[in-house]
């Protein structure tokens, strides 16, 4: 028997400066962690809620500069953003059977499709009409410049005046609604263009028929981490009213 | 029995602990005080990277907001004259001047108190590039570029 009594209570002191060292190393451990967790996740609310605003306002941006207030876009009463998405400009080159068909230097985001495309056709006497587009295809004479595509277009009825310019859009609405910043192309669903963040508080606005910008609120709701929120508030104008 | 185990329990305790060098208590207060570095080196390295994406992202969130203001400003009134505030939206413009293409801005977020705001920072870029902006120096008390 070596051990005498004095070394039996230095070991337990041992063990218990051991134990309340190793609680406070491992608490300010998971401290840290922990911190550290909710500061990156409430980063990243922030980073997520800046791309937010950044996708309503360049897509917003895209979208209505080509257009004509109140002509091309506008705010009905329910906050919905009504619009004629364009897709592309044509310029007519000429026809190429009967009336109803002509051949088009096409340029835009993406090729015409009649499935779900309109026309806003350019007479000669500078007068704008819409039709469905009902036929694309291939071909016509164009000339070979690799900046446009030389297509044969048909829309639902001959133009009287002769066209010389067909602008191709879709009909959609953008909404701020169901936490989201979405798109509805048509009759189709709502598809979400955002991620989730967006406050009730957020909505489209435009003065009824004075061909004003429109107002665009954005009041993002915080992360789970509880950073990101914010109010984010800017005018986006088209091209002039009428 | 059980007295008998309970013997060998101790008496084999007893050599474990005899065999435990005489410094071996200073090592592991040693070996205590090299994890409490390392953790405090981690804790603060951490928080370091965290506070500059933190500036980061306070850069970003001004350069949007000013560059918002500054889309709607030109839709509304064009540019402004040199040292001409707007106040509109989120914050406040200052003209500062135009060189070349450039125009010199300084942007005031809500809350800075304008132009003599401590966080305002200050934009540049060309007429023709609206989003070729660029934040030349933001934000707040801790004078991070951004």
């Amino acid at each position: 028997m070596r051990a005498g009594g004095a070394e039996v209570g230095g070991t337990v002191l041992e063990l218990l400066l051991a134990l309340t060292l190793g609680a406070v190393v491992l608490g300010a451990f998971v401290g840290v962690l922990g911190g550290s967790l909710r500061w990156s996740e409430s980063l990243v609310a922030r980073a997520e809620g800046l791309e937010v605003i950044r996708t309503v306002w360049v897509v917003l941006d895209e979208e209505l500069r080509p257009g004509i207030a109140g002509r091309d876009w506008d705010v009905d009463g329910d906050g919905v953003l009504l619009l004629r998405a364009f897709r592309g400009v044509g310029r007519i080159c000429g026809e190429v059977e009967g009336l109803d068909r002509w051949a088009v230097a096409y340029r835009g985001r993406r090729l015409p499709d009649p499935g779900r495309d309109s026309v806003l056709v350019l007479g000669d006497d500078g007068g704008w009409r819409s039709f469905e587009l009902t036929g694309v295809d291939d071909g016509g004479e164009c000339g070979q410049d690799p900046s446009h595509r030389s297509l044969v277009v048909r829309w639902s009825q001959p133009s009287a005046p002769p066209p010389v310019l067909i602008r191709v859009f879709e009909s959609g609405e953008y909404h701020l609604a169901d936490g989201a910043f979405r798109y509805r192309r048509g009759e189709g669903g709502r598809q979400p263009l955002t991620p989730e963040r967006l406050a009730p508080g957020s909505v489209f606005r435009r003065a009824a028929g004075s061909g004003g910008p429109l107002e665009v609120r954005v009041e993002l709701l915080p992360g789970e981490a509880g950073g990101g929120a914010g109010l984010f508030e800017w005018s986006v104008a088209g091209t002039g009213g009428e | 029995m059980t007295s008998e185990a309970g013997c060998r329990v101790l008496e084999w305790a007893r050599s474990a602990r005899s065999s435990v060098p005489l410094g071996r208590a200073g090592a592991s207060l040693a070996e205590l005080l090299v994890a409490l570095v390392i953790l405090s080196l981690g804790g603060t390295l951490t928080a370091r990277a965290l506070w500059l994406a933190s500036v980061e992202i306070e850069g970003a969130e001004l350069g949007l907001r000013a560059a918002l203001l500054l889309s709607e400003l030109q839709d509304r009134n064009g540019l402004g004259a040199a040292g001409e505030e707007r106040r509109a939206g989120p914050g406040t413009l200052i003209f500062e001047g135009v060189g070349g293409d450039e125009l010199i801005v300084r942007f005031a977020p809500p809350g800075a108190g304008g132009a003599s705001g401590e966080e305002a920072g200050a934009l540049s870029g060309g007429f023709g590039a609206p989003r070729s902006w660029r934040l030349q120096q933001t934000v707040g008390a801790s004078g991070e570029g951004a």
